[in-house]
This record gives structure tokens, C-alpha cells and sequence, in this order.
């Protein structure tokens, strides 16, 4: 195989094809902190702690899954590298905080011990409204403090990629992404077992055993049920148009309707729940009959959406999130719908309203208040 | 000064819902074309040679990636028409897709051919459901009259997510999954969709297709500057009279398309290319648009001078932070810190490291996150610092001062 040689921080390096740089430069005894990066797992690139400079490329890459080219000039410790990957650990203390710098889990925190590796100070900004839940402790196994989670995943790829079940899944979007057992309920499975792999892999001290200890050094032999045989990622190309048929026939995705769609498609019901949570047009909780969706994004709300809004909340008597108490309608803001040249404008389920005005909102209103059932209506 | 309208000629002139009009239109004669006497290295050939580049925003040269799929190994290949434009303020595939789909399913039918796949999807935001009926009627037209023999075109409506716009997102939206964005290599020309050879075009970028091979390479590339070829549609909203979609030769001036077709008179801010584009100020009303400058998918949304600065990035994070994926941490977590810090100084309550932080957080989510979104997100906070410093500086110093009234 082609030697491929590279430069790290001045020194000469040299490869094969596949060896990522984070390879590379541990093999020179270069040490670059990785959070979501280990053994055994398919790298994942999210906690992006890694990343490292190369001579050439506008931005910098992630050392876990950048593979190394010929003649790459890396820098590991640059000051743009360094600046840049304090700033990434001050964001994950700023929505981290709280419960692991009271108590000693802080030592047992990854975060903590690479912010004082590299010397980050406290951070200068906290989230107002971190992550925040209960801690669950009903699993004799496991005990779940997800408010310290930093969502590196490690935990849903160890427990299938190492144990080869499939406990854990990753559940809505954004700030508020979560790491979920089935339909968010607390870890209590009977398929989960005493194996501590979740636990050993997890870099906080979110997962800890059930008396408050997370053993650190030796890996635990995990008690797996054997190497894993099926598909690391399913490929479930039915899921996203079946959860939106469902929408459409019960105006929301139901927990039942989820694990019939689950069984049908021979996956865990946590990773439908997982899409279900993650799409603005999936609701899986119930809607009225017919669901309102005003613009809010800028070229609607220059042109008055907050009028629109005023509107449908005299007109109906709700808030946006809430249904009538006759079911018949919901009431939602979205995000940009593609008609800004017919700012302010609302979908009702999915007719488009533009140019809207007090009157105008009140007669569609009046006409979808005569109607029965009309998501069922023809496309 | 006039529109030119090229990839929009058809539309309000055609009948979208009768294949008929848009024969008589020279429609499907540049598909007769590659397939009866151009092989696919040709057709590959002549978009490259006519510079046609990507008009989802990103602008990478089409014919070029369109090489990368034909050369790559394997016989299973896609096409993926990307139709999920979700970039706040634009409005032009809505346009296309409602008054010409057929252009689109000719673009598509022509770059199936060149790449050789035998299966297209169509990528619908969940958004334009509405339009869902036209485009089914329109492949199902296409179909009864074999055009599209050999080639299957499926139709996927999505969600409700903008980050599935990103070619990768929304390979994994197609896949069934949620819609978080792949990292890179592989690229989705040699591993993209179910793991084959991937193309994904913008739907302006499919409907130029039927254009270039009908009227040759050396027509387009005649239009416009020296590295964007042809026309560029754009999509105006906000201050001006006349809002709407605009299609002009690439390197017009943004005045000759806010001030003159869409009636701007009072200027403050041009955002170009949406949520993650540009923030400009008015002086640069001279800048020709091209992939050169400022582009973007060619959303613009022009504000006056009623308009706040620190309102307009606001809601603009705003929007950004709720599309984010959550996928990596630059850009779940720091689109929400930009997010609480913004929402702080419009509600005057600025802190004076206030800009120090803003422009700290979104450099690293400029240089470290995983995609587009995260990347993107940096660039109007980056701009409005640059640009409109003196209106966050106000800001803080008012801040700073009621707050010491208040003791």
C-alpha cells in the first residue's frame, strides 16, 4: 500500500489510505482531545473538540474523521486551533454546568478535564435555560443525569455498536436534542442488562452506575450477546412517509401508532420516535382538526405577522401551541413557508394564505369552521 | 432595465397542468436532443463548457458533478432534485414548480441521462404540499407521453425542516432518517444516497438544463460574468413595492434588481441570500450579484430605515437556532447563545462584552461545524459587526446607562 506522508506541528509523518489525521498523530504521540472519538466506535464528528488546522483548507476539519492526503501540512496546536476548540469547550460548561461543578463528578467529567487541560476559563456566557431533567433511577443498571449529558452519542453507538442492542436513540432537534429510551420515558428495559458499557463510554458523569460510581481505567469486559450482525444503521426508507401519512389520517403520531410502525418495520420504536421528534410537521402529541401555521420568520413578521397573530388568537380564543376546546383547530408559528411575496401569510394544513388581513383571517377561519374533517380533504 | 427570461420563459405563458402548451414551447426537444444524438460524455461536456454552476447557493461548477457520478464506480445511481428550499425569503422554486414543472422533469430526464441513473427523487418541503398535485400531474403527463421511459422519478414530501435542505441532511431525510447533516468525505457524487453515486441539483439549476442543451454552451456562457454563467432568479421581499421573483443576467447590480424592478426607495439593510447569508448596508447597492460576491440561492429582502438592526439578526438567529440539527456542538449550542444574547440586547438589557462574545462564538462555529447551517450561522452576526457596529455599541451604551438609573 502507498505510503502517504504529511507534516504534523513540523514533523514529518507517514500513513496509509483510511488513517485519519487523529490517527496520524497519535501515532507520533501527539495527544488532540476528542470527546465523541473512541475505540471501537465509528467516529461520529459531532463534539468537534478535535478539529485541527490544515495548510490549505478554508476551515478547520476534525482530526477524528479527516483521512490524511498527501503532502497535508497539519497544525494541532495553532492559535486559531486553540482559540477555536476553547471556545467549543466554553460552549458545552455553558449548557453543562451546574450539578457536576457543585459536586466531586466533576473529576470524573471529561469536559472539566480537558477545560483545565487547555486551560479554559469559566465560561463568559451561561444558557439561560439549559438542558434541564430529572434524574432517573429506575433502571438497577444505569443511572441517567442527563442534565450533564453533552449529546457526544457515545452511548447510543456503544450500546449498539459494541453490545449489539439498541437502547438508546436520539430524540428531537437543535438545543433541544435528547438521547431517549423509546418515547422518552426513563430507562427501565428489560433487554438492558448489568453489561456498564453506556457507562464506561460516557465522558460525563450523565451515566453513572446506580450508586453514584463510574469506574474509570480498565474498560469493562462487556457482556455482549455477541458480535454485532445487523446493519450498523438501518436503512428505513418507508419511516419518514409513513409517520407523515399517519399525521395526515390522525392529525398526530400517537405512541402506538409508533410502535406498530416500529414492529412493521422491524426497528426499535425510540428511533421512530426519533424522526417523528425531529421534523416541525410531525406532531406527536394530539392536534385539532385543522392546524394553523403563521409565518414568523422576517419577511412576514416586517409585514405585520404579529397582526395575523392578534387575529387567530381573537378569533379562536388560543395561544400559539394550543388547541380549541372543540378540537377543531390547533394553532402554530412556524419558521419561513417560501411566500414572502405574499407576506404576512399562514398554511392551514396545507392551503397557502397570503397577503392576509384582519378580515381576511376571519372569513378562511369561517370557512374551515363550517367544514368537517378537511386534512381529509383531496390533495 | 428588463428581465431576462430564460429558465423562466414558460412560466405564466404555459398551461402547468397540459404537456401540450409546453411542447409547442420547443418543450422536451432538448431531451430528444441528448438522447438521439449527443452521447453522455456530450451532454456531460456541454454543461461543463456552458459554466453552469449549482443555484441552491453553494455554486459548485454542476457539470463537474455531474462527472464525479458518471466516473464513479457501480451501476446504481441517483438523482436527487433538490426542491426543499427553505432559506428564509426564498421563493423561487415555489415559482417554477407551480407555472413550469415541466422544465424541471426535462432537466431531470437530461442529467438521469448524462449521470446514468435510473432512479430520480424529487425532494418536496412539506411547506409547498400544495404543490404536490401539479408536479404528480405533470410526471405523470411526461410519463403517458415517454419521455421518461427507463426513468423512474419518485416524489418525497418532506417535513418541515430547513436543515434538510443541505444535500446531506437531505439524503438522510430520504433515507427515513432524521435529517442531521452526513460529515464529509465521502462526498455524495462517489457515496451519497443508500451509499451510490448521488447527484443533487437545485430545481433552477435542473430547469437551466433543457435551456443550454437546446440552445448550446457558448449561448449560455455568453450571458453573464466571468465565473457565473447565465441568469440568476431571484426572490425580494420585504421593503419594496413590487416583491416577487426576478430572473436577470448574472453581474447585474443589486440596485438594478431592488431599486429598479422590485421599487426600493428607502434602504437600510439588504439581506442577501438569506437567514445564513449576507448582511449589507446600502452602499453596496453597486455590487454586481454573482458567485464572485454575494449570491446565495438569490433570496433578497430589502428593510428601511424604520427597521432596527439589531431586530432584523435577531430574528434571524432566531430562525437559524430553531433550524439547527443539534447534530455538533458549535452550532446546538452556539446558535443558542447568539440566540439568548441577541434577544437580550433588542430587549436592551446589552452587556458590554456582548459583541466580544458574538463574534467569539460565531467564528467558531464559522471554522468548526459540521455543516452549511452551522457555518452559515456565523455570517450574518459576522457582517452586522462589521458593518453596523455603531448600532450595537448604542445599544449596549442605552443598556448600560438605564440599567444605572435603575441602580
Amino acid at each position: 500500500m502507498e505510503k502517504i506522508e504529511i507534516t504534523i506541528d513540523g514533523r514529518p509523518a507517514s500513513g496509509t489510505e483510511g488513517m485519519t489525521i487523529l490517527d496520524a498523530a497519535r501515532q507520533l504521540g501527539i495527544e488532540i482531545p476528542a470527546l465523541c472519538n473512541e475505540q471501537g466506535l465509528k467516529p461520529s464528528g459531532n463534539c468537534r473538540i478535535c478539529v485541527v488546522e490544515v495548510e490549505g483548507m478554508n476551515r478547520l476539519v476534525p482530526a477524528c474523521h479527516t483521512p490524511i492526503e498527501q503532502g497535508m501540512n497539519i497544525s494541532t496546536r495553532s492559535h486559531r486551533v486553540t482559540e477555536t476548540r476553547k471556545i467549543i469547550v466554553e460552549l458545552m460548561l455553558a449548557s453543562h454546568t451546574g450539578p457536576c461543578m457543585a459536586d466531586n463528578a466533576a473529576k470524573e467529567c471529561s469536559v472539566h478535564n480537558i477545560a483545565s487541560d487547555i486551560e479554559v476559563a469559566p465560561p463568559r456566557f451561561l444558557i439561560q435555560n439549559p438542558r434541564s431533567y430529572p434524574v432517573e433511577m429506575m433502571s438497577p443498571y444505569v443511572k441517567r443525569d442527563l442534565s450533564r449529558c453533552i449529546l457526544c452519542r457515545n452511548c447510543v453507538r456503544a450500546c449498539r455498536e459494541i453490545v449489539g442492542h439498541n437502547v438508546y436513540s436520539m430524540a428531537y432537534r437543535g438545543f433541544n436534542s435528547k438521547v431517549v429510551v423509546d418515547c422518552d420515558v426513563p430507562l427501565d428495559k428489560d433487554v438492558c442488562k448489568d453489561c456498564g458499557v453506556c457507562i464506561e463510554y460516557c465522558p460525563t458523569s450523565a451515566l453513572m452506575y446506580p450508586d453514584g460510581t463510574k469506574t474509570k481505567g480498565e474498560r469493562a469486559v462487556p457482556k455482549t450477546k455477541g458480535p454485532w450482525t445487523g446493519e450498523l444503521d438501518p436503512k428505513q426508507p418507508e419511516l419518514l412517509t409513513l409517520l407523515i401519512q399517519e399525521q395526515r389520517k390522525s392529525g398526530y403520531v400517537s405512541s402506538d401508532a409508533m410502535q406498530k410502525i416500529a414492529d412493521s418495520m422491524d426497528l426499535d420504536v425510540g428511533d421512530v420516535y426519533g424522526v417523528a421528534t425531529f421534523y416541525a410537521f410531525l406532531s406527536t402529541t394530539p392536534n385539532g382538526e385543522n392546524v394553523i401555521r403563521i409565518c414568523k420568520s422576517l419577511p412576514c413578521y416586517m409585514k405585520h405577522a404579529q397582526m395575523v397573530i392578534d387575529s387567530v388568537e381573537e378569533e379562536l380564543g388560543i395561544k400559539p401551541g394550543e388547541t380549541t376546546s372543540d378540537g377543531k383547530f390547533s394553532f402554530e408559528l412556524t419558521n419561513c413557508i417560501g411566500a414572502c411575496d405574499k407576506a404576512p401569510a399562514m398554511l392551514v394544513n396545507e392551503q397557502l394564505y397570503g397577503n392576509l388581513t384582519p378580515e381576511k383571517i376571519s372569513s378562511i377561519l369561517k370557512s374551515y369552521k363550517m367544514e368537517d374533517l378537511p386534512w381529509q380533504s383531496p390533495e | 432595465m428588463a428581465e431576462s427570461r430564460i429558465i423562466l420563459k414558460n412560466c405564466e405563458v404555459i398551461d402547468p397542468a397540459d404537456i401540450g402548451t409546453y411542447i409547442e414551447k420547443d418543450g422536451f426537444k432538448a431531451l430528444e436532443k441528448a438522447r438521439t444524438s449527443m452521447s453522455q460524455e456530450s451532454v456531460i461536456d456541454e454543461v461543463k463548457s456552458s459554466g453552469l454552476r449549482g443555484r441552491g447557493g453553494a455554486g459548485f461548477p454542476c457539470g463537474v458533478k455531474w462527472e464525479l457520478a458518471a466516473n464513479a464506480d457501480g451501476s446504481e445511481k441517483y438523482l436527487i432534485c433538490n426542491a426543499d428550499e427553505g432559506e428564509m425569503g426564498t421563493f423561487k422554486d415555489r415559482y417554477l414548480l407551480e407555472y413550469d414543472p415541466f422544465s424541471l422533469i426535462e432537466g431531470i430526464a437530461i442529467a438521469a441521462y448524462a449521470i446514468g441513473a435510473v432512479k430520480a427523487y424529487i425532494y418536496l418541503r412539506g411547506e409547498y404540499r400544495y404543490l404536490l398535485s401539479t408536479i404528480r400531474g405533470a410526471i405523470g403527463q411526461a410519463v403517458e407521453k415517454g419521455y421518461l421511459d427507463g426513468l423512474d422519478i419518485v416524489l418525497q414530501e418532506g417535513a418541515g425542516a430547513y436543515i434538510c435542505g443541505e444535500e446531506t441532511a437531505l439524503m438522510n431525510s430520504l433515507e427515513g432518517k432524521r435529517g442531521e447533516a452526513r460529515f464529509k468525505p465521502p462526498f455524495p457524487p462517489v457515496s451519497g444516497l443508500f451509499e451510490k453515486p448521488t447527484i443533487i441539483n437545485n430545481v433552477e439549476t435542473l430547469a437551466a438544463i433543457p435551456r443550454i442543451i437546446l440552445n448550446g454552451a457558448e449561448w449560455f456562457s455568453n450571458i453573464g460574468t466571468e465565473k457565473s454563467k447565465g441568469t440568476k432568479i431571484f426572490s425580494v421581499s420585504g421593503d419594496v413595492s413590487r416583491p416577487g421573483i426576478y430572473e436577470l443576467p448574472m453581474g447585474s447590480s443589486l440596485k438594478q434588481l431592488v431599486v429598479d424592478l422590485a421599487g426600493a426607495t428607502d434602504i437600510k439593510i439588504i439581506q442577501v441570500g438569506g437567514a445564513a447569508g449576507r448582511l449589507l448596508p446600502y452602499n453596496w447597492l453597486d455590487t454586481a450579484l454573482s458567485f464572485e460576491t454575494v449570491l446565495g440561492a438569490g433570496a433578497v429582502t430589502v428593510f428601511d430605515s424604520s427597521r432596527d438592526m439589531i431586530d432584523v439578526v435577531f430574528k434571524t438567529i432566531e430562525f437559524l437556532a430553531e433550524e439547527s440539527c443539534g447534530l455538533c456542538t458549535p452550532c446546538r449550542e452556539g446558535s443558542q447563545v447568539l440566540f439568548e444574547i441577541l434577544e437580550r440586547l433588542r430587549n436592551g438589557e446589552g452587556e458590554q462584552q456582548d459583541t466580544d462574545v458574538l463574534e467569539d462564538v460565531a467564528n467558531t462555529m464559522a471554522e468548526a461545524s459540521l455543516c452549511g447551517l452551522g457555518q452559515g450561522t456565523a455570517v450574518p452576526v459576522l457582517d452586522s459587526l462589521n458593518f453596523f457596529k455603531q448600532d450595537y455599541k448604542n445599544r449596549i451604551e442605552q443598556s448600560l446607562y438605564i440599567k444605572s438609573l435603575l441602580g
